[in-house]
């Protein structure tokens, strides 16, 4: 073989194995069976039972905590959807709720992070307030239309502050501790974010944030260290349909099992991940059928592994299962 | 005795048009593209709360349409909604002003946040 034909051999080789491992890396295929339909309920409307754009959900014991966001209100029910209480009425006061997003459930409390009233809101289970974290601006500590929170086992606090474009570290008390991310500047570099939206912990206390307009998944430590993201190529911001790709990356969930559940708002569905980024299962098709999805923001799991999701575009809580 | 009651009449008419007057609102509608997120929908709102004379804001994501009522007597600066739109990352398609019936208020209004 002359110089020139090896190197053309060598050259296709090459490219070829690029090409094979982008497949792989890029466009996987489902690794489990996936899950199945099981349950819905929820109407629109204002009465008991029914919603107004839920955002967010959590799961303690027998109890779904939805956050039924136009409502400006916590509905919480059983596990078969069955109503069992209210709290929470529009109002900036203690105990009052404006746009209640994404929740989280620690130790006996609910947290809730209020989009307009720029704090995180802390609850009994039974709906008593416990009081407040946080106040409207820029600075340390404060927020600006805070999206998601999460709660560490020792009481630290993670906020995805969505407009202030930054993760926020906080001490059980709520003093800042520190923040990944630049305040206000949006970016797609590792540690930048494009309107952080939810936040939740691996079983280690590795931070997970759902990077909303970024269209991927960050993975950081509990001091805040950059570990790795995923989503698209690169996690460049390259949204996609295919698996592993998403159409902005609304709610983030860890399962009992440490495995990550991804809202994928406008790809309709609920995308399953190793705690290292490798693509599982997903599940979800743009509809309002049982089973169907019409642009999800949210999910929670029981210890069973059984997947509640806020089904925002029916106002609907819908119940999934893994297939076995 | 009849001019008397005569002037209570027109003097009770005159009250009800200045208590009438004082009492209409503007309503503006807004057109705005894009609005299928939560999270921007009601960025946007809170951007429009900030706006001053604003009462309640309606948003209706499907519509693509804000409804802002200003405060009984008041008026918005239609400017001031355009950039609280602006800042919200949104742009607004149409723009309407209409004076709302003081007698039909109470019909087809919704507090802050309600949405269609």
């Amino acid at each position: 073989m002359t110089y020139k034909n090896r190197y053309w051999v060598g050259t296709v080789i090459l490219v070829a194995s690029i090409g094979w491992i982008s497949l792989r890396l890029w466009f996987p295929s489902p690794q489990e069976l996936g899950y199945q339909w099981v349950n819905s309920w929820g109407l629109t409307g204002h009465a008991a039972g029914e919603f107004h754009e839920p955002i967010g959900i959590a799961v303690a014991g027998n109890e779904v905590f939805v956050s039924d966001a136009g409502n400006n209100r916590i509905q919480v029910f059983d596990k078969t959807g069955r109503f069992l209480q209210q709290f929470g009425v529009e109002g900036s006061g203690v105990g009052e709720l404006d746009r209640p997003m994404h929740i989280f459930v620690r130790n006996e409390r609910l947290y809730v992070a209020e989009y307009l009233n720029d704090r995180v809101q802390i609850f009994t289970l039974d709906g008593e307030s416990l009081g407040v974290v946080g106040f409207s601006g820029s600075d340390a500590g404060q927020f600006d239309a805070p999206g998601g929170v999460a709660v560490a086992l020792d009481g630290r606090l993670y906020v995805a502050d969505f407009y202030n474009q930054r993760l926020q570290f906080l001490s059980p008390g709520g003093e800042f501790v520190q923040q990944v991310g630049s305040t206000g500047e949006k970016g797609i570099w590792a540690g930048f974010f494009n309107y952080p939206t939810d936040v939740d912990l691996l079983p280690n206390g590795d931070v997970v944030v759902a990077d909303a307009y970024n269209d991927r998944i960050q993975v950081f430590t509990s001091e805040g260290v950059f570990l790795r993201k995923w989503g698209g190529p690169f996690a460049t911001n390259i949204p996609g349909s295919v698996h592993g790709w998403f159409k902005t990356a609304i709610g983030v969930a860890v399962g009992p099992d440490g495995n990550v559940f991804v809202a994928d708002f406008y790809n309709h569905r609920i995308q399953k991940f190793t705690p290292e980024g490798k693509f599982l299962v997903a599940f979800g098709s743009q509809g309002n059928e049982p089973g169907q999805l019409e642009r999800p923001t949210d999910m929670a799991l029981d210890d069973e592994g059984n997947v509640f999701v806020v089904d925002f575009g029916n106002n609907r809580i819908q119940e999934f299962r893994p297939i076995r | 005795m009849l001019r008397g009651l005569m002037k209570v009449v027109v003097f009770m008419a005159v009250v009800s048009l200045i208590a009438g007057s004082a009492l209409a609102q503007t309503k503006y509608v807004i057109g705005v593209d894009g609005m299928s997120c939560p999270f921007c929908a009601f960025g946007l709102e809170k951007k429009l709360k900030k706006v001053e004379n604003v009462e309640s804001i309606s948003i209706d994501m499907g519509k693509g349409q804000v409804v802002v009522l200003a405060k009984p007597g008041a008026s918005i600066k239609e400017e001031s909604l355009r950039q609280a739109v602006k800042e919200a990352g949104f742009t607004v398609s149409s723009l309407t002003a209409m004076e709302m019936d003081p007698m039909s208020q109470k019909s087809g209004l919704r507090s802050a946040g309600d949405y269609s």
